[in-house]
Formats: structure tokens, sequence, C-alpha cells
């Protein structure tokens, strides 16, 4: 069954690439400060108000790396299936807490970027859901130019 | 005819004869009779006895003529009779001759005078014959007895009848005995002669029993020789041994024999009984000059060509092959093969040259046959060899091939498995795997441990407040008490911004994450003995202890945390601001 030229432009593994790029430079990014403000970033966790005590400053420290090399598999990739499940729960998860926190009605920032930012919102949430709607468009679509497909092409051959 | 007298062996004496006559007659008898037994040839006897007989009869003419019936051969012999006289006499003879068939009343040793002092007309005898005698010695022979006239006229007489029959008679003995001395010396001569010719077939049968023996020697020989060599089929061994049966068979003490290949210019050469100096030497470039005098290039034997020459000592000593050589030959099997063999120092040589070659012909064509086949099965051997080294390259190849053929099929369900799980493993990353996760999550691990354990911005995996000891706390109708009475200072530790949206009525904002400039700015100067209550926790940080801690370490004595906090204060519905 022939699909409609929309589907098909929604649906080009282009457009997954694109959003492949812009989801992994995305964590890459919002990883850089936090690697580089580790205490910050911890009391924004702790400002969600959702974490044990205990664990907040083992969050702070291991998230940014975890965002860090998902989102640079996410772009090279190399396991990129799985690195953008992990980013999409992790988004899936952000999403929740900023939910959770907007019911609470916390006036606390997003903390996504840096520390000093606008409170969070509907927005952010909303945000937060297109993040994970284009997570599920690249977990479906994106299979051009991933590095492991130059060496799976070619056992693919052998095999 | 007239038959006048007869007598038959010893007729006696007549009466009145005179004495003197017959003394005389007498007397010639006994010497005839004398005479004639020492003779032995019956022509003698009858020449002797005509001679005899005519001088005691007084005649000059008389004959005797005998005639053998079986043979037909008669002896005549004549005295004063004519040459013409012959052919009657023998006439005569065979008219005497035939009447003997005719009557058959003749016995032996009988004779009878039948004319006396006349011409005998019966028998046609000469007409000088006056007297004429038939004598039968036996069944075979007869013969006549004639005489002419005496010399003195007279005419025969009685007497002289009686004579003439004793003489016949005696002159019957002497002849009976002549020719039996005649038969027995014909067969003496006979045997004799038999006996002569004997010797010679003796002698012949003892040369071809000689060469008999020779041939018998030869015949052995190359028997021997032949089914020595027949068993023996290796080049090697065939050599010596062929040249030991020669030397054997010519009694020789020397010799050579060398086998010569010229495609590969090989030289078998076997030597007896020279010493080591003395051994020939001969090279392939010898042989080729050896082989180019004695055959002629290219040394291709032509077909039904003898494979051999045999060489004399003559031609041995021309090719000056060794000293003392006397008997040797040449051969060559085909185009490639040559040989040549020599020996010396000849012990017996009593056979003649050509039989010694015959021999050495007849050795040589047999060597030359187990030569053939020696070479032949050296060839085959050699072939047989390289069948065997084909078959055991060929088996070993067989083996590789199936041992390559397993290590194929090993390697094959070895690939087959290898793309099996290459090709899950392909179709495995491209699928979510927890696995991955995991390894994402403790690769993020190491990194985040390792940075931050490197960083100076790097902070505590653990909570401050479990290094630290317990604050005193406060409960919430003690800290009531000391709200209505105004007598602690509540400090709100949480940041401002859960400050300003709720806090308790009259508290102080002093967050943890601004403590030292807050604290500087407007709680520096404050009394230390101060009473201080402080609260603001939740889940996620435990605010009022960690400002506690702070403030006690700025002096502060009486700092103490609020339990429950603000959400115990709440539900005691105590008041809170804004």
């Amino acid at each position: 069954m022939m699909q409609t030229w929309p589907v098909r432009l929604l649906t080009h593994e282009y457009v997954a690439l694109v959003l492949r790029l812009y989801i992994g430079g995305l964590f890459i990014y919002a990883s850089m400060y936090k690697i580089g403000y580790t205490a910050e970033f911890a009391e924004i966790i702790a400002s969600y108000r959702l974490v044990p005590y205990w664990m907040v400053n083992f969050l702070a420290v291991f998230m940014p790396w975890f965002e860090l090399v998902c989102g640079v598999l996410l772009i090279i990739g190399f396991r990129a299936k799985s690195a953008v499940v992990l980013i999409g729960g992790m988004l899936v998860l952000f999403t929740i807490a900023v939910v959770i926190n907007l019911w609470r009605d916390s006036p606390i920032p997003c903390g996504c970027f840096s520390s000093v930012e606008d409170p969070i919102s509907w927005w952010t949430a909303g945000r937060d859901l297109v993040w994970v709607a284009m997570t599920v468009h690249i977990y479906y679509f994106d299979k051009i130019l991933h590095l492991e497909n130059h060496f799976t092409s070619k056992i693919e051959k052998i095999a | 005819m007239d038959r006048r007298n007869t007598a038959t062996s010893s007729p006696s004496p007549r009466p009145g004869l005179s004495g003197e006559r017959l003394a005389f007659q007498l007397d010639t008898l006994f010497e005839t009779i004398s005479e004639l037994s020492q003779l032995a040839d019956p022509v003698v006897v009858m020449e002797q006895f005509v001679l005899m007989s005519m001088g005691a009869l007084g005649t000059a003419q008389g004959l005797l003529a005998v005639q053998d019936r079986l043979t037909g051969e008669s002896q005549l012999i004549k005295r004063g009779l004519p040459a013409l006289a012959e052919k009657q006499i023998q006439r005569a003879l065979q008219i005497l001759s035939g009447k003997l068939g005719d009557t058959g009343d003749i016995l032996s040793r009988q004779a009878l005078v039948v004319t006396v002092n006349e011409h005998n007309q019966a028998l046609g005898l000469p007409d000088d014959v006056h007297v004429v005698v038939e004598w039968y010695l036996d069944d075979r022979r007869v013969g006549l007895l004639g005489y002419g006239q005496k010399i003195n006229g007279s005419p025969y007489d009685r007497h002289d009848e009686d004579f003439l029959l004793r003489l016949a008679s005696a002159l019957m003995d002497a002849l009976a005995v002549a020719y039996v001395q005649e038969t027995i010396r014909g067969l003496n001569e006979t045997l004799m002669s038999r006996n002569k010719e004997l010797q010679q077939a003796l002698q012949v049968s003892q040369d071809i029993q000689a060469s008999l023996d020779r041939r018998y020697f030869h015949f052995k020989a190359v028997c021997d020789t032949t089914s020595e060599l027949s068993a023996n089929l290796h080049v090697s061994t065939l050599l010596p041994s062929f040249l030991l049966s020669v030397m054997g068979t010519f009694s020789a003490q020397q010799g050579i024999i060398v086998l010569w290949n010229r495609a590969e210019q090989t030289i078998d050469k076997v030597a007896r009984g020279y010493s080591e100096e003395n051994v020939p030497s001969l090279d392939a470039q010898r042989l080729e000059s050896v082989f180019r005098e004695l055959l002629h290039p290219p040394f291709i034997p032509s077909q039904g060509k003898k494979h051999f020459l045999i060489l004399d000592e003559e031609a041995l000593k021309n090719l000056e092959l060794a000293e003392a050589m006397e008997m040797g030959g040449a051969f060559f099997v085909d185009e490639n093969w040559y040989g040549l063999i020599g020996l010396g120092n000849c012990l017996a040589r009593t056979e003649g040259v050509q039989a010694e070659h015959e021999l050495m012909s007849a050795l040589l064509q047999g060597f030359l046959v187990g030569l053939g086949n020696a070479l032949a099965f050296e060839t085959i051997e050699t072939l047989n060899a390289d069948l065997l080294q084909k078959n055991a390259e060929l088996r070993q190849t067989l083996d590789e091939l199936q041992q390559s053929r397993q290590t194929i099929t090993l390697l094959e369900a070895a690939g087959q498995r290898i793309s099996t799980m290459l090709r899950s493993e392909t179709m495995r990353i491209k699928r979510v795997s927890l696995f991955d996760c995991l390894a994402m999550a403790l690769v993020s691990l190491v990194l985040a441990l390792v940075f931050n354990a490197s960083s100076p911005g790097g902070i505590s995996l653990l909570p401050e407040t479990w290094g630290q000891p317990r604050p005193d706390f406060i409960d919430v109708p003690w800290a009531r008490l000391k709200h209505e009475s105004q007598g602690a200072l509540f400090l709100d530790a949480r940041p401002v911004e859960f400050f300003n949206q709720q806090r308790i009525a009259g508290a102080d904002n002093l967050p943890l994450n601004l403590f030292d400039f807050v604290y500087a700015m407007r709680f520096a100067m404050l009394d230390p003995d101060k009473d201080i209550i402080v609260y603001g926790r939740n889940i996620s940080r435990r605010y009022d202890e960690l400002v506690a801690a702070k403030l006690t370490e700025r002096g502060m004595a009486n700092v103490r945390v609020l339990e429950g906090g603000l959400q115990q204060w709440l539900r005691n519905g105590l008041p809170v601001e804004p």
C-alpha cells in the first residue's frame, strides 16, 4: 500500500537522522554544564524533591556522564537503539519529574542546561514530550550514517 | 667223347711197367706233389704243374684250364700253344661246365682221360692237343688238362695215361689245398681289411666321442652359465657371476668385464685375478674409442645382426686393453649399453680356436639374454619404484585431500557458526539490548567517578550529614512556645524560592547554598547564646541539619533543629506566612 508523501516525508530516514543529531547534541550540550558544576546540579536534583537525600550526590555525579555517553553514542550511531531508548527513558523521567513538580507548584528551574533558568512550566513538560516524540521517531526510522553500520554491513556481507 | 681211363684219388701202378720208368714217374709224382704242396697260389700251382708235367711227359705243349662255375671266372695256363687257342680252350671249358650240369654224376676229385693220341673234336680244342684230361675238383670247379705230342714222337701209352691221371690227382689235391689256402688267405685279407676298417671306425668313433665330450662340456658350460645367469636379475651380480663362469670354463686366471651405459656415461667394471695396480683402467673416453674401432658409428645394431663380436688374441692386443689377454668379446644390448669381456692366462687351451670361439659365442649369447633380462628387470624395478612412489604420493595426496576436506567441512561449519553468530550479533546490535544499556551505564559510572575524584569541583557521593554529629532537636510544642514568646530565632534553611512560597511566620531565610554570604550579611553579629531553631528539609535535602552544623561551627551555642519541620508545624496548625 502506497504511503502518502507527508507520511513518507515525516518517516524519512533523513528526518530521523536530523532528529538523532539534534537529540544527541542536545544531551551532550546539557551534560557539559552539569559535568562542570556538579554541586549546582546536585541542588537542582534535590530541588525536584523526588530522589532520596543519600542518592542526590550520586545522581549528580552520574547523570551528566550518562547523558554525555548516550548523546555521543546516538550521534556516532553506535548502539544507537539502546542509546535512544535510554535518552527517551531519561526524557520521560524528566517529564514526569517536571509534571510532578508542576503539580506541587514547586518554584524551581528546570535545571536542564544551567542552574539559572526560568521556573518550570507546562511548556517545559511539553518541550520534554516533544523531545520524547523525537526519540520515538528516531527509534523507528533512524537507519543511516551509523558508525556500526560501517562494520555490520561488511559483516553481513561476509555472513 | 672217348673215355679211355679215369682216376679218382690214387691209382695203383699197373703191372708190366718197367721199373725205371715207374721209378721215374713216382719220383716225378713225388716231386710234383712235394713241389705243389709248398705252393699256396692256385695259379702258381697250375703254372708249376704244367711245367713239371710237360717235362715228365716229354712234351712241349701243354695247357691247364680251370673254370669256376659259380663266378664264371676261368684261369688258363698254356705252354707251346698258339694265342688263338685261348678261345677254343674257353669254349671247351664252357662245354665241360655245361656237361657237368647235364650229367650230374661227376664225383669230386675225379679225373678222366677223354682223348689220347688224337684230336678231340667234342671239346673243340686245338689240334696240337693229343691228350685231354677232364678233371672235376668239386661241384664248383672243373678243368681241362691237355698236352701236345711227345717230343720224341711216341704216342701216349696206358702208362702215360695212368701217370697222367696220377698227376691230375696230385694237381687236384694241390689245387684243393691252394684254393683252400686262397680262400683262407682271402678270408684273412678280408678279416684284416675289416679289422682295419674297424680300427678306423674305432678311431672315428673315438674322435666323435671326444668331439661329443667337448660338445657336452660346452653344452654343459653354456647350460650352467645360462641357468646361473637366468636366475640373476641384477646387473651388479650378473657381471661377476658371468665373468667367473667364463673364467672357469676357459680356465682363465685373469678376467675383466665392463658394461658401459653410453647415454648416462656410467661404467660397471668387474675384474678378477688382477692386482689392484694392474686392473685395466677403462673410462668412457677409452671405451668410446674402443667401440669406435670395433664397431662403426653410430653403434646401432642392425636388425638380425649378432650382438657380439668375438675378439681373438691379436684383436685384443691391438685394442691394448690389458696385457696378456688371450680371448675376449665385445657386445652390446642396444644403442646405449655396450660391454667388453677379456680373459687372460688361460691354463689349458687344448681345443681349437674355432671351438673356443663357438663356446664363447654361445656363452655371450646366453649372457646377452640374461643381461637383457636384467636390464629389463632393472627398468621394471625402477618403473615399479616410481609407481610405488607415485602411489604413495597419490595416497598422501588423497589423505591430504581427505584431511583438507574434513578441514573444509569443519571450517564450513565454523564459518556457518561464525556467520550465524555474526548475523545474530549484527541483528542484536541493531536491537535494544539490556546489556548495552548496562554497559553504557557502567562506562558512564566509571567516567563519572574518575572525573569526580580528579576534578576540583567534585562532590562527596555520600550525604554530608552522615559525617556530622547528630544535632539537637526541639519538638513542635516546645518550638511553639519559643515562637510565641519570641524566645528563639526561627531560620528557614531551604532555598529562597521555597522560603518565599511558604514559611513559619517570622522566620528568616538562611539558605544553605548562600549560607556564607547571608550569614555574613545578616547574622554575623548575632548573639552566640541566642536560641536558634532551624527548619527546612525534604526527601532530597536536610537543609536544617547542615545549616545548624554550620551555625554551630560559627559559635552559636543554642542551635536546634525543629523536629518534623515545616510539615509538622503545619499539621499542628501553627502560623505560617504568606
